[in-house]
């Protein structure tokens, strides 16, 4: 069976993303815990944007550092690109700053402080951040 | 009335598939068959049901034995699972002195259907044999499960590829699959810099992160 994007043509290479589509990607990606889900955020970028994981097991500083990450992606990264590896379009163009809005900035400031461990109530900004974004 | 066996075969890109037959109760276990099924309930069976979804026979099989061996895993699990409970220091809530019959049953019932629910989760030692096969075979399966609308199986394939993934390294998670490290040089350096914070030591080891 071929992934719906792919010319049927079945090869070994990249064979996870061209045969299974997203929705099973994201239904694989929901029983990893925190050290996998943080080595597949950095295999490739289309799994960096698949990695929308199950966290409801996680410690929580655990889940505000992947969430991090999860979403600063998303957020900061503004130009949608056509992933070469599964086709599907994504958004990798980089970091773009000018399109930021203030509150995000202030946002991952006081979630990076959180992580750091320089405020004690990280749930209370995890919750204000995701309250605002 | 419901046939007591229906049989399925492969019928796309022209071509007719292997026959294979199961009970009623096993093919239950699949949204699309069971949808087929109630829509036609008049209907003999006494024919093999098409699918498309370009099955191969060889997974479809391993799709039928699947579907047969867990075809009374509710009844089965519901039935340890009360007798599980029987015993009341295996109760949680405690149901003791204070709570009338109604809250007991209450509390009891939802327990039950909290370790039911549970336990159908977990992979059997039979499971993990069944998906000793190598990576492609174990995607196949899953993308027929999927098809063919059978959430438990496609939870203990998904289960069985991030149990591959577990305890590796972000490279041998690309030998693994065979993936192409995408990023340049560059964005490596700046996903240090800028989120290394959050990814302490980026050279761990899933181990090293525990």
């Amino acid at each position: 069976m071929d992934h719906p994007h792919t010319d049927g043509e079945k090869t070994t290479k990249n064979t996870i993303m061209h045969v299974l589509p997203s929705e099973l990607l994201l239904r694989i990606f929901s029983h990893l815990d925190y050290a996998s889900a943080l080595a597949m955020y950095r295999v490739n970028r289309c799994f960096q944007a698949h990695s929308c994981v199950e966290r409801s097991n996680w410690p929580e500083d655990q889940v505000i550092r992947f969430d991090y990450l999860y979403q600063r992606h998303f957020y900061w990264r503004i130009s949608p690109v056509a992933c070469s590896e599964c086709r599907e379009e994504h958004r990798f163009a980089g970091p773009v700053a000018a399109a930021q809005p203030w509150w995000v900035k202030v946002g991952w400031r006081k979630l990076r402080r959180t992580v750091r461990g320089e405020q004690s109530n990280t749930l209370d900004v995890a919750n204000g951040l995701s309250g605002v974004l | 009335m419901a046939p007591t066996h229906i049989s399925v075969k492969n019928v796309d890109n022209g071509r007719d598939g292997e026959v294979f037959t199961i009970t009623y109760q096993a093919a239950m276990q699949s949204g699309i068959l069971k949808d087929l099924i109630s829509d036609f309930e008049h209907a003999s069976f006494d024919e093999a049901i098409p699918l498309m979804g370009n099955i191969s026979d060889h997974t479809l099989g391993r799709i039928i034995s699947w579907l047969t061996i867990h075809s009374r895993d509710v009844a089965r699990i519901t039935e340890q699972v009360k007798e599980f409970l029987e015993n009341p220091q295996n109760r949680q809530p405690p149901t003791g002195p204070g709570m009338d019959d109604d809250a007991v049953n209450k509390a009891l019932s939802s327990q039950e259907r909290t370790l039911v629910a549970e336990k159908l989760k977990t992979l059997t030692p039979w499971d993990v044999q069944f998906f000793e096969v190598p990576t492609d075979e174990v995607f196949d399966i899953l993308l027929a499960a999927n098809y063919l609308d059978i959430q438990r199986l496609v939870d203990f394939s998904s289960q069985t590829v991030a149990n591959m993934i577990k305890g590796k390294t972000t490279e041998q998670i690309r030998d693994l699959f065979g993936i192409v490290n995408d990023f340049t040089p560059e964005e490596e350096d700046e996903l240090r810099r800028t989120e290394g914070w959050a990814l302490p030591r980026c050279d761990w080891t899933p181990e090293q992160w525990q």
